[in-house]
């Protein structure tokens, strides 16, 4: 694959948190050996369908960064985006005398869809259940800002550099991997740390159970018990991203090497406006097409024309591409999941070869031709779209 | 491949003066505050029940939502009331503006409708098919409605990094053009005076008793304002194409994470100091060349001495900027600040007139330039705006007079 930059930027470190696996490479081992089967939908909450899952995060060593007091004064988004983010730091080869010489310098961009969403209920229950004769606890105060665990990786690890958090909804994990390698690519930062991640309590399933229906989409979930699509997941990835400079200083050995990212809203999903997307991701790559040798669709919640047609359109006068489904095994996790299909992605590429486990059916590659590059796609319920496109390093 | 130089060329703002950029800068001339008890705080239930709500009859004359697109989400009618001003000021309509992008930045947008489905969910009262407020209980429901509302196609995102979330948004939606993603984009936010916000700032002694006096020893902490600022940003060679008028340039823009307090800034300022470094450094201007800084300046005790702990290590000791706060007259709008301030600074280098920093003696640090009194007159070439935010969230916004694009060396 041609990607063609000033300055590319590297993914050189992946930390992870999943209901089966901590740390990326256990993650991705167990990934590669098929479905994942999660814990049915609490029956007080009324489950979808009969076949409803979930997958919960119960254990990972948040004692390693956090001491008990601490703890108690943090909300699961804090610890595990601070938890994984050590995780990737570990995998980057990035420890405490690098990022005390270099943390003005480590930026922080981190996303979810609803991850504060369980602190905001607790803090404000007093509030509303007392109609207003209570007040609501003023150490739970920090959490009800969704920038509160990108405050806490920061203040945790030293981190001074470029630093947001993108709230974007269903498209927010494309819109940070994009600011990062925008930011990089500019010559703005050096590294950047991206993290999504999501926490579930009642009140957020119970949201995601009522906006399921709102758009009419109720009945399409939880059809097939096997996989895992339409699972809500909880859990944290974390990605460590730098200049090829940085990453060459360090003697890293990068998973891949990013593309730019199309983002964009659709107003009409139709087949033209598709190929225009398709396109104008080309263009942006300097290709003549989208030269990947795979894709790694999203299998969202969208409306699953909108997803074949975006992939219709990437495929569009090329050659039949390989097709990696992640979503059987991380679930509709939110913000993390994207970040999932990007690190399976990279993995892929560094190990030059795909995991047979996550191919989806028909779409198996020639023997022995490595894969050269992929396309991440996202498409949204709400119209928003997304590709990230990923080289060899 | 040289980066585009971005250009502002619309402008549109509601405040506690009301729908209008001109209502919020002759709110500012004429030295007026919007603080008052908050309309829903029952009198005695807080510390303080002071604020600084929009005149929401006032403007629902200015509301164009269409039938479709209205929405019970108020920070999001502020917002589409922000943005009607800011395209028709620019001069945009139909396929132009569809083209456009948008990134927006909040705290509390959303936050009354997502308190009232918690209510109803703590109380059991949620019916099975009720699904009224599903879309609307999520904080991009701002971005959603804007983002159809003028059917825009363009690049969309939207930032929630607290107090500095729209200053940070205008910086996005700036690269979104430097980078050839788009020629226009529509960038800002809105925020709303939200009791959870409230209770939490009281209870951190946050919230003044009587009124904000940014940079004067006796401060007492600000007030939560609500409104919406919006911007059009276009790339230097569109805006010249059709002829646009240039409000000025942004030069750049920086971020930082102060990595010291999730909820206060630094003893040092120089985590939030790196973020106006940035701003500079992405610019090209040198400290000496900013003649205006629109500060944070929120009026707690630790806010303006972080600030002016920034100010002397950035711009020197004694140094000549002028420094303003405008949060004395329409409170701390939370996410949308840092919108509003930046059009205030803009407004500022259009008229070569700082609006003083009200009811202060500016006696935090005597050696700094703070703007009191009836103001300034001063020619503005570069000017600076600065956010900060819960969660050590910085950023910093400089902007250049229009009259220099032929002369700037960026």
């Amino acid at each position: 694959m041609t990607i063609s930059q000033s300055r590319p930027a590297f993914l050189t470190g992946i930390g992870a948190i999943t209901p089966f696996a901590n740390g990326w490479s256990p993650t991705f081992q167990a990934a590669s050996a098929g479905p994942i089967r999660y814990a049915p939908w609490p029956a007080d909450l009324e489950p979808p369908t009969a076949n409803a899952a979930l997958g919960l995060v119960k254990d990972y060593p948040k004692e390693k960064y956090f001491t008990d007091r601490q703890l108690r004064v943090m909300d699961k988004a804090m610890t595990l985006a601070s938890v994984a983010t050590g995780f990737a730091f570990e995998d980057a080869k990035i420890d405490e005398a690098y990022r005390t010489e270099a943390g003005d310098e480590i930026g922080t961009i981190f996303t979810s869809m609803r991850g504060e969403v369980p602190s905001i209920y607790r803090y404000c229950s007093p509030l509303i259940v007392s109609n207003g004769k209570s007040l609501p606890n003023p150490a739970h105060f920090p959490m009800i800002a969704r920038n509160v665990a990108c405050g806490q990786v920061a203040l945790r690890f030293g981190l001074r550099g470029w630093s947001t958090m993108i709230a974007s909804g269903e498209l927010s994990t494309m819109h940070a991997l994009g600011r990062a390698v925008s930011l990089v690519e500019s010559g703005k930062a050096p590294m950047i740390v991206v993290a999504a991640y999501e926490t579930l309590s009642k009140i957020s399933l119970h949201h995601a159970r009522v906006f399921w229906r709102k758009h009419g989409i109720y009945d399409q979930l939880f059809q097939d018990p096997q996989s895992n699509a339409d699972a809500l997941i909880e859990g944290a990835c974390v990605f460590v991203i730098e200049s090829e400079d940085s990453a060459l200083r360090r003697g890293v050995t990068p998973y891949a090497r990013f593309g730019r990212v199309t983002q964009g809203q659709l107003q009409q999903p139709t087949a033209p406006a598709f190929r225009d997307i398709a396109r104008r991701h080309a263009a942006k790559n300097e290709t003549d097409r989208i030269a990947a040798s795979f894709l790694v669709s999203s299998r969202q919640n969208s409306p699953a024309e909108n997803e074949q047609a975006m992939l219709a359109a990437l495929t569009e006068n090329a050659s039949p591409l390989s097709e990696i489904r992640t979503r059987p095994i991380f679930g509709d996790g939110g913000s993390q999941t994207p970040m999932f299909q990007v690190a399976c992605a990279a993995q892929m590429l560094k190990d030059g070869k795909l995991a047979a486990g996550l191919l989806a059916p028909g779409t198996a590659p020639a023997d022995g031709v490595p894969p050269s590059g992929a396309t991440v796609t996202q498409v949204g319920l709400l119209g928003g779209y997304g590709l990230l496109s990923l080289g060899r390093a | 491949m040289s980066e585009k130089r971005v250009v502002v060329t619309g402008m549109g703002a509601v405040s506690c003066f009301g729908a209008g950029v001109e209502r919020l800068w002759q709110g500012l001339l004429d030295k007026k505050s919007g603080i008052r008890p908050v309309s829903f705080l029952a009198p005695g239930s807080y510390r303080s029940t002071l604020g600084a709500e929009v005149p929401w009859t006032a403007l629902a004359e200015h509301e164009d939502c269409g039938g479709e697109l209205q929405t019970p989400e108020e920070a999001t009618r502020l917002a589409l009331i922000a943005a009607n001003e800011a395209i028709a000021q620019a001069g945009l309509a139909g396929p132009a503006i569809e083209a456009a992008g948008c990134v927006l930045g909040t705290l509390c947008s959303s936050s009354r409708v997502t308190a009232e489905y918690m209510r109803q969910f703590a109380l059991s009262e949620i019916a099975r098919a009720d699904t009224t407020d599903a879309d609307v209980a999520i904080v991009s429901h701002q971005l959603n409605h804007v983002v159809g509302r003028y059917r825009l196609h363009g690049p969309v995102s939207m930032v929630s990094t607290a107090c500095s979330s729209s200053t940070d948004a205008i910086g996005y939606a700036a690269d979104f053009i430097r980078s050839g993603d788009a020629e226009i984009m529509l960038c800002g936010g809105a925020d709303i005076i939200s009791e959870f916000a409230h209770a939490g700032f009281c209870s951190v002694f946050s919230i003044t008793r009587d009124v904000a006096r940014p940079f004067d020893k006796s401060r007492t902490g600000f007030f939560i304002g609500e409104g919406a600022g919006m911007l059009v940003l276009e790339s230097l060679e569109h805006a010249r194409a059709r002829r646009a008028n240039i409000y000025a340039e942004v030069l750049g823009y920086g971020l930082s994470n102060a990595a010291f307090h999730l909820t206060a800034t630094s003893e040092d300022g120089s985590g939030e100091a790196l973020a106006v470094r940035r701003a500079l450094t992405e610019g090209g201007i040198a400290p000496e060349q900013v003649s205006y800084l629109n500060a944070h300046g929120t009026a707690t005790h630790h806010n303006d001495l972080t600030e002016v702990q920034v100010i002397r290590s950035v711009f020197g000791a004694a140094p000549k900027i002028a420094i303003s706060s405008i949060k004395a007259n329409i409170g701390h709008c939370m996410g949308a600040a840092g919108a509003l301030e930046a059009i205030a600074t803009i407004k500022c280098i259009e008229h070569g007139f700082i609006p003083p920093t009200l009811n202060s003696s500016g006696d935090v640090d005597e050696a700094l330039n703070i703007v009191i009194g009836d103001g300034l007159h001063l020619p503005v070439n570069y000017a600076l705006s600065e956010s900060f935010g819960f969660a050590g969230a910085c950023s910093a916004l400089l902007l250049g007079a229009p009259h220099l694009i032929d002369q700037a060396s960026v």
